[in-house]
C-alpha cells in the first residue's frame, strides 16, 4: 500500500528555506509517498508559545494534530522544532488524562483532538516506514566518497520523552539513511548539541558560538558537508555562517543541506530542483564531488 | 598560619546550623568552616523521615513533657535528663527557625506544618518534607552560607586537633587538591564532625561517616561517652545497606517473614507498637527471626511491605524508598515486597559535651575553646537507643545553640598563642610517611577486614569473648596497617587513597573504643545487647562510660560517670526507670 | 561478566588528559559507582572521583558516562551496556578538570549565590508561628526542590559552553523555587534580575538539563515558569528576547504562519527604531536576496485557517485572562 501522509510544512519552508518545501515534496513523488498538505494548519510556535502558556502551545497544536486526524492520516513534519513541538503535545494529550484533552477540546471550534494520530519527523518515515532498504533500491546515483556529518537538532532528539525515536545521544538514523544512499556518516561530537538558532535574534554570540563549534568539530572530523533535518538549524548553521565566522574568528565554508536534499541527489533529482543554488554557503563543492 | 575567631569541623546540619547562627547573631566575627566534602554533600543531607516537636499541629494533647519521656524511655533511661529537656523544649522553636529561613516542610490542608507519627513517640509530632528532610533542611541551609558568604574550606581533612596546656587552640589541616598543609588558630573550634557507620560493614551511612572528629579528641588524651551504643537501623535494604526510613513504617509498612506472619506480634516487648517499636528492639527481632530459620527464603533477610497502602500515597508520601527499591533492586514496592535487614545507622555515643556543647574532659569540666554538636556529640540526649526524628532535632537545637554560645564566648576569649612550627613539621611526616607505605596489602583489605571483625564481635549481639577477639584482631590488622599497607598513588593531587589511609586511622581507634566500652559494660541497655548479661542492671550501670586513652597513649582506660536525672523532680512517675515496654 | 571501562585520566589540572582501559568483573545490576570502587580498590589506587552517600541524594558522583553527565551510583552497568560493548567515563563537561573525574566546581556554586538562592522573608513581618503554605503552593515547588545540585545539567548546557555569564540550569531552577514560594517577599525583584543578560533569555533550550537530570528537576521547564512570569510583567523592561515571544503570538494570531521579514523587523529591529538592530539584517538580508532566499513579505502566504487560528488564540487569551493570568 502507497505510503500517504498529513504534509505539516512549517514556517521556514514555505519563507526561507523555501528549497525545504521543494525537495521534500521532490524526493515525495520519487519515492511514491504521498503527501497531503495540511493547507490550515499554523505556526507551533516553535517552542516559544510554552514560554507565554503551555496551554497555548497545546490548544495550537491540538488544533494542527486534528486537521491530520480529519484526514486519517499520520502527520509528517520535516523540522525538528516542529516535530518536538507538535510531538510532544500529541504524546501529552493522547497518553495524559482524559481530562486534559477535554479541556482543550472546549477551546477547538470546529475541530476535535481525539489522539488517533501519530506525529512524524519525515526522517523517522523513511527509517520507520519507508526502510532503508527500500529507499536503497531507488538510489540512482550513489553518494559514494561523500562525508556527511548529521546534524540532528535538540527538538528531535530531546523534545518528546514519552514518544521516543531513538537514544538521545547516541542516535544513528541521520548515519543510517546516509549510508542506504552510499555516502560515509562522520561522527563528530556536536551533531546532537544545539545550533544556537533560539538564541540568533538577541543572545548572537553565544548563538554564533555555539553553530561554530559544532561545525568546527566536523570539519575536523572531516566532513565535507553537514546534513540536518531541521531548517531551524539551517538557518543558523547556513545563512549565518558568514556571521559564525566572524565570531570565532576563522573560515568555515562547509555547506550545509537539508536533509531530503541529500537524498534528493541520491535519487537523481535535479541540484536545482532541490534548490541547492539557494544556500548562503555554495554547495558547489558537494555537487562538484558527486558529479566529477 | 590561618586564623578565625571560630572554626567549625564540618558542614551537615550541626555545623551548618551553627555557622548561620553566628552570621546571624554576630555578624562581625570571623568564621571559617572546613570540611572533607562540599557542606551540601554531607550526610546529613541524606536523613529520611523527620525531625519531632511538639508543634501540636496534629495532636493538640502533645507536649513537651511527653516528648521528653518518650526520649528518655527510648533511650533505655541513660539519656541525661536536662539535655533531653533543652532538646524537647527548644524543640518547636528550632523548626519555626527554620521554617521562616525557608525550609520547604510538608503542610496540612491548611497550611500549617504536617506531622505524622515515628517509631517510639507517643504522639504523631514528626515533622517532615516526604522522605527527604534532611535534603530539604541541608539545601536551606547551605543557601545561607552562601548569603552570609561563611568562609568554606572546601575538601579539606583536619589531621590533628591542636590541645596544648588544657585548652584548644586550632586544628592542623589539609587540602585534598594540593596536598598543602595549614594550621589553622581559632579562639574557639567546634566539631560538627558526625558519625562513623563505616567501622561496620553495613550501614546506612556515607563513605565519608569515619568517625573521624571522635578519632582526633580521642588522640589528644580527651574522653568519648558511651560508645558501646551503636545504632542498628531496622530497615536496610539488603544487601546494599542503604536506609528505607522510618517513615514507611511511621506510614504503616509492616515487617513479614517466611511465615507471612507480621512477626512483630510475637515478641512481648513489641506486641503493643509493633512496627513502630524503637529501633533497638526492632532490630534484634529481625536478627531473632533470621536466626530461628525465618527469614525469607532462609537469607539474612525480612519483607517490608508496603503495598496495602495503595500506590498514591506511596507515591506521595514515601517516593525516596520506592525510588531507592527500583534503583537498587529493581523492585517495585507498590507490586511487591521490599528485603530488609538492620544496617549500622547511627552512634549514640561520642564527644561528652554540656548542655551548652562544650566538650567536657574526664573531670567532666569543659575545656577551653572546644566544642562540639550532632552526632559526633554525646550531650547525652540519645543514651543508650536513639528514637527516629531525634538526630535532626539533636542538630539543629544544638548545633544553633552551639553557635549562640560560642558567639558570645569568644568575644571574652583572646587569640590563644600557638607555635606552629611544629605540628606542620609532624603532619609532613604522618603524610609523607603514608605516601612512602610500600607492602602488600590494599587499602581496602584491611578496612574490609576491621569492617568485618567489628560487625562480627561487636554488632547486635555481643558477649565478653566476641569482644576480647574483637580487640585482639583489631590489635593485629593495626600492625598490618603499620608494617604492610600499599599506596598506588603518591601524589599531591587529590589523593584519595592517602584520604582512606588517614581516614582508616579514624576506624581504627573509634573501634576500639566501641570495643573497649561495650566489654566493660556488663549488661543490656537499648543498643548494647550483651549474650552474657541478658538484663538491664541499673544498680551497677545506670551511668554513663567514658573511655580514652591513657596518658602515655599506650593502651586505653575506662571509667564512668553518673547520668542526669532531673526530670524526676518534675514527673517522678515516669521518670524514674522502670521496665521498657512497648 | 567482564566488563571494559575506559576512563579519562589526568593527572592534574596542568597535565595532559589520556584513556586508560580497565577490565572489571561486575554484574549488570551494579551501578556506574560499584565499578569505579571497584577499579579503585582493587586494581588502581590513584583513580580519582567524588563520591558519597551511594544512594542518589548527595550528589557528589555526576560524571559523564557514554557521553553525557549521570550520577554514577544512580545509573546501572547493565543499562549503560545496552547499546555498547564498554562503558566510557569522562569528567563532567563545562569545568575545569583537578584531577581524573574530579572537576573544579567553584564556577557552579559562584553562579549559585548570583540568583540569591535563598527565601528572603526580611520585609514581612515574621509570624511566631510559621508562615502557612497551603499544599498546593508547595507542590508547584516540588520539582525545583528535588535539586541535588550534582551538577549534571551544567555539565551538558549547551549556553554554559559559550557563555561565561550564563547562571546555567541549577542556578535558574533554583531561582524558580525561591520566586515561587508564597513566603519569598522578592518576587518583583527576581523577575527583573532574572530577566537580565545572562539570566533566563540566554537558556538555548537544548533540553540537555531536562534530559540529564538525575531526580527530575526539569530545569528547563522552570525556566519556562520564569519566563511565564516575566512575559506577563508589563513594566518590565522591553527586550529583543520578550518581543521574540511576544511578536511570535501577534504574528501566529494575524497570518497563522509567521512571515519572516515581518518577523525579523519586529523583533530585531524594533520595528525600525532599533538602529544597531537594522545595521544587523542589512548583510543578512543582502545575502539572503543575491541567493533567492529573502523570504518577500509580497511572497508571503498566511494560512488559509488563519481565521479560526485567531479565535482559538483569542479565547484562549480570553480563558488565560479569566484565570488572572496578565496576556502580554
Amino acid at each position: 500500500m502507497a505510503l500517504k501522509y498529513a504534509y505539516y510544512p512549517g514556517c521556514v519552508a514555505k519563507g526561507a528555506c523555501k528549497e525545504l518545501h521543494d525537495s521534500t515534496t521532490g524526493i515525495a513523488r520519487a519515492l511514491g509517498i504521498e503527501l497531503v498538505e495540511l493547507e490550515k494548519a499554523s505556526c507551533c510556535g516553535s517552542g516559544t508559545f510554552k514560554e507565554t502558556d503551555e496551554f497555548l502551545e497545546d490548544t495550537v497544536n491540538a488544533r494542527n494534530i486534528a486537521l491530520a486526524e480529519e484526514l486519517g492520516l499520520t502527520m509528517m513534519t520535516q523540522c525538528s522544532t516542529c516535530q518536538g513541538v507538535i510531538g510532544r503535545v500529541n504524546d501529552k494529550l493522547k497518553y495524559g488524562e482524559q481530562s486534559q484533552r477535554n479541556h482543550v477540546n472546549q477551546y477547538l471550534e470546529g475541530h476535535h483532538y481525539q489522539g488517533t494520530t501519530e506525529v512524524k519527523h519525515l526522517l523517522w518515515i523513511l527509517v520507520q516506514d519507508y526502510g532503508l532498504e527500500a529507499l536503497k533500491q531507488k538510489v540512482q546515483k550513489s553518494l559514494a566518497g561523500l562525508k556527511c556529518g548529521a546534524f540532528y537538532g535538540c527538538y528531535l532528539l530531546r523534545g518528546q520523552t514519552i514518544t521516543r525515536y531513538e537514544d538521545p545521544y547516541h542516535p544513528h538514523s541521520m548515519e543510517d539513511v546516509f549510508g542506504a544512499l552510499g555516502a560515509t556518516a562522520i561522527e563528530y561530537e556536536g551533531r546532537t548539541q544545539c545550533c544556537g538558532w533560539p538564541l540568533a535574534s538577541y543572545a548572537t554570540n553565544a548563538s554564533f558560538s555555539m553553530a561554530g563549534r559544532h561545525l568546527l568539530s566536523a570539519i575536523e572530523a572531516g566532513a565535507d558537508c553537514i546534513v540536518t533535518p531541521c531548517p531551524l538549524c539551517h538557518l543558523n548553521l547556513d545563512s549565518r555562517q558568514p556571521e559564525v565566522e566572524k565570531v570565532i574568528g576563522r573560515k568555515l565554508g562547509i555547506p550545509i543541506l537539508h536533509l531530503p536534499q541529500l537524498i534528493g541527489l541520491a535519487l537523481g533529482l535535479e541540484p536545482k530542483q532541490l534548490g541547492l543554488e539557494r544556500h548562503i554557503v555554495s554547495t558547489s563543492s558537494v555537487l562538484k564531488q558527486l558529479f566529477k | 598560619m590561618l586564623e578565625h575567631d571560630v572554626l567549625i569541623v564540618g558542614g551537615g546540619l550541626a555545623g551548618s546550623r551553627a555557622a548561620v547562627a553566628i552570621a546571624q547573631n554576630e555578624p562581625g566575627l570571623n568564621v571559617g568552616l572546613i570540611s572533607k566534602v562540599h557542606p551540601i554533600r554531607s550526610h546529613s543531607v541524606a536523613a529520611q523521615g523527620g525531625m519531632a516537636a511538639t508543634l501540636k499541629n496534629v495532636d493538640s494533647e502533645d507536649n513537651w513533657l511527653a516528648h521528653a519521656f518518650d526520649t528518655v524511655k527510648g533511650s533505655d533511661y541513660l539519656a541525661d535528663q536536662n539535655a533531653v529537656e533543652v532538646l524537647t523544649r527548644s524543640a518547636p522553636d528550632v523548626i519555626i527557625d527554620l521554617e521562616h529561613l525557608g525550609v520547604l516542610f510538608s503542610r496540612l490542608e491548611d497550611g500549617r506544618i504536617a506531622q505524622r507519627p515515628f517509631g517510639g513517640h507517643s504522639y504523631r509530632r514528626t515533622c517532615y518534607a516526604a522522605d527527604k528532610t534532611g535534603h530539604a533542611i541541608l539545601h536551606e541551609l547551605v543557601s545561607n552560607l552562601l548569603r552570609f558568604g561563611t568562609k568554606v574550606y572546601l575538601e579539606w581533612y583536619v589531621l590533628q586537633l591542636i590541645y596544648e596546656e588544657g585548652e584548644v587552640k586550632g586544628v592542623v589541616a589539609y587540602c585534598i587538591e594540593t596536598g598543602a598543609i595549614e594550621v589553622i588558630r581559632a579562639k574557639a573550634v567546634l566539631f560538627a564532625t558526625g558519625g562513623y557507620g563505616r567501622v561496620y560493614n553495613t550501614t546506612s551511612n556515607d563513605f565519608a561517616s569515619t568517625g573521624d572528629g571522635l578519632c582526633l579528641t580521642a588522640a589528644t588524651g580527651l574522653p568519648l561517652q558511651d560508645m558501646e551504643f551503636v545504632q542498628f537501623h531496622p530497615t536496610g535494604l539488603y544487601p546494599v545497606g542503604v536506609l528505607i526510613s522510618e517513615a514507611v513504617r511511621g506510614e504503616g509498612a509492616y515487617l513479614i517473614n517466611n511465615q507471612g506472619e507480621r512477626f512483630m506480634a510475637n515478641y512481648s516487648d513489641s506486641h503493643n507498637k509493633m512496627e513502630l517499636s524503637p529501633r533497638d528492639i526492632t532490630s534484634r527481632h529481625i536478627v531473632q527471626e533470621v536466626r530461628a530459620g525465618r527469614g525469607i527464603e532462609g537469607g539474612p533477610f525480612v519483607h517490608l511491605d508496603v503495598r496495602h497502602l495503595g500506590r498514591e500515597k506511596i507515591i506521595s508520601r514515601i517516593p525516596f524508598a520506592r525510588e531507592e527499591g527500583m534503583r537498587l533492586l529493581g523492585i517495585d514496592c507498590i507490586d511487591a515486597p521490599l528485603p530488609v535487614r538492620p544496617t549500622v545507622h547511627y552512634s549514640m555515643g561520642g564527644i561528652p559535651t554540656t548542655v551548652d556543647c562544650e566538650v567536657m574532659g574526664v573531670d567532666r569540666k569543659p575545656i577551653p575553646g572546644f566544642f562540639a554538636a550532632g552526632e559526633c556529640a554525646c550531650v547525652s540526649v540519645h543514651g543508650a537507643n536513639r528514637l527516629g526524628s531525634n538526630s535532626l532535632l539533636e542538630c539543629v537545637v544544638f548545633g544553633k545553640r552551639a553557635g549562640e554560645k560560642i558567639g558570645a564566648y569568644v568575644k571574652e576569649r583572646p587569640m590563644p598563642k600557638l607555635d606552629e612550627t611544629a605540628y606542620v613539621q609532624e603532619a609532613e611526616k604522618l603524610v609523607k610517611s603514608l605516601l612512602n607505605k610500600k607492602g602488600t596489602s590494599r587499602i581496602h583489605d584491611i578496612r574490609t577486614a576491621l569492617q568485618d571483625a567489628m560487625t562480627e564481635h561487636c554488632g547486635i549481639y555481643r558477649d565478653e569473648q566476641s569482644i576480647n577477639q574483637g580487640l585482639q584482631e583489631v590489635q593485629k590488622l593495626k600492625e598490618r596497617y603499620e608494617q604492610d599497607l600499599s599506596l598506588d598513588d603518591r601524589g599531591p593531587v587529590f589523593n584519595m587513597e592517602l584520604m582512606a589511609a588517614l581516614e582508616l586511622r579514624s576506624l581504627f581507634t573509634v573501634g576500639e573504643m566501641i570495643l573497649a566500652s561495650a566489654l566493660q559494660r556488663r549488661e543490656s541497655r537499648g543498643a548494647h545487647y550483651r549474650s552474657d548479661y541478658q538484663e538491664r542492671n541499673d544498680a551497677q550501670f545506670l551511668k554513663h562510660s567514658l573511655v580514652y586513652l591513657n596518658p602515655d597513649k599506650t593502651g586505653i582506660e575506662t571509667n564512668t560517670c553518673p547520668v542526669d536525672l532531673s526530670l524526676q523532680a518534675v514527673d517522678p512517675d515516669r521518670f524514674i526507670p522502670q521496665e521498657r515496654k512497648y | 561478566m567482564k566488563v571494559s571501562v575506559r576512563i579519562r585520566r589526568q593527572a592534574s589540572r596542568e597535565s595532559k588528559p589520556e584513556y586508560q582501559t580497565y577490565s572489571v568483573e561486575c554484574s549488570e545490576g551494579n551501578t556506574i559507582l560499584d565499578v569505579l570502587n571497584k577499579i579503585q580498590w582493587e586494581q588502581d589506587g590513584s583513580l580519582a572521583y567524588r563520591r558519597n552517600c551511594r544512594n542518589a541524594i548527595c550528589g557528589s558522583c555526576s560524571m559523564r558516562v557514554n557521553g553525557r553527565a549521570v550520577l554514577t551510583c544512580q545509573n546501572l552497568v547493565g543499562e549503560e551496556l545496552e547499546h555498547q560493548s564498554e562503558l566510557l567515563i569522562q569528567p563532567m563537561g563545562n569545568l575545569p578538570v583537578i584531577k581524573d573525574l574530579v572537576v573544579d566546581m567553584t564556577k557552579f556554586w559562584d553562579n549559585l549565590k548570583k540568583i540569591d538562592p535563598y527565601v528572603s522573608t526580611a520585609s514581612r513581618k515574621i509570624p511566631e508561628r510559621e508562615f502557612l503554605q497551603l499544599p498546593e503552593q508547595r507542590e508547584k515547588l516540588q520539582s525545583a526542590a528535588n535539586c541535588i545540585l550534582c551538577g549534571a545539567c551544567y555539565s551538558e548546557c549547551n549556553s554554559a559552553a559559550v557563555n561565561d555569564d550564563f547562571v546555567g540550569p541549577h542556578a535558574l531552577a533554583k531561582a524558580y523555587r525561591v520566586m515561587a514560594d508564597n513566603r519569598d517577599d522578592r518576587t518583583q525583584e527576581r523577575m527583573e534580575q532574572y530577566n537580565q543578560p545572562g539570566g533566563v533569555w540566554d537558556c538555548t533550550r537544548c533540553f540537555n538539563c531536562n534530559e540529564v537530570c538525575p531526580v527530575g528537576v526539569q530545569p528547563l521547564d522552570r525556566i519556562a515558569q520564569i519566563k511565564q512570569e516575566i512575559l506577563q510583567q508589563e513594566k518590565i523592561e522591553d527586550s529583543t528576547a520578550l518581543r521574540h515571544r511576544r511578536t511570535m503570538v501577534e504574528l501566529v494570531k494575524e497570518d497563522g504562519w509567521i512571515d519572516e521579514s515581518k518577523f525579523g523587523l519586529k523583533v530585531v529591529t524594533n520595528s525600525g527604531r532599533d538602529l544597531k538592530g537594522v545595521a544587523s539584517l542589512i548583510p543578512l538580508g543582502t545575502r539572503m536576496m543575491l541567493k533567492g532566499k529573502m523570504p518577500w513579505p509580497w511572497k508571503f502566504k498566511p494560512s488559509e485557517g488563519k481565521a479560526e487560528i485567531k479565535t482559538l488564540i483569542n479565547v484562549v487569551s480570553q480563558h488565560l485572562k479569566d484565570q488572572g493570568k496578565l496576556w502580554p
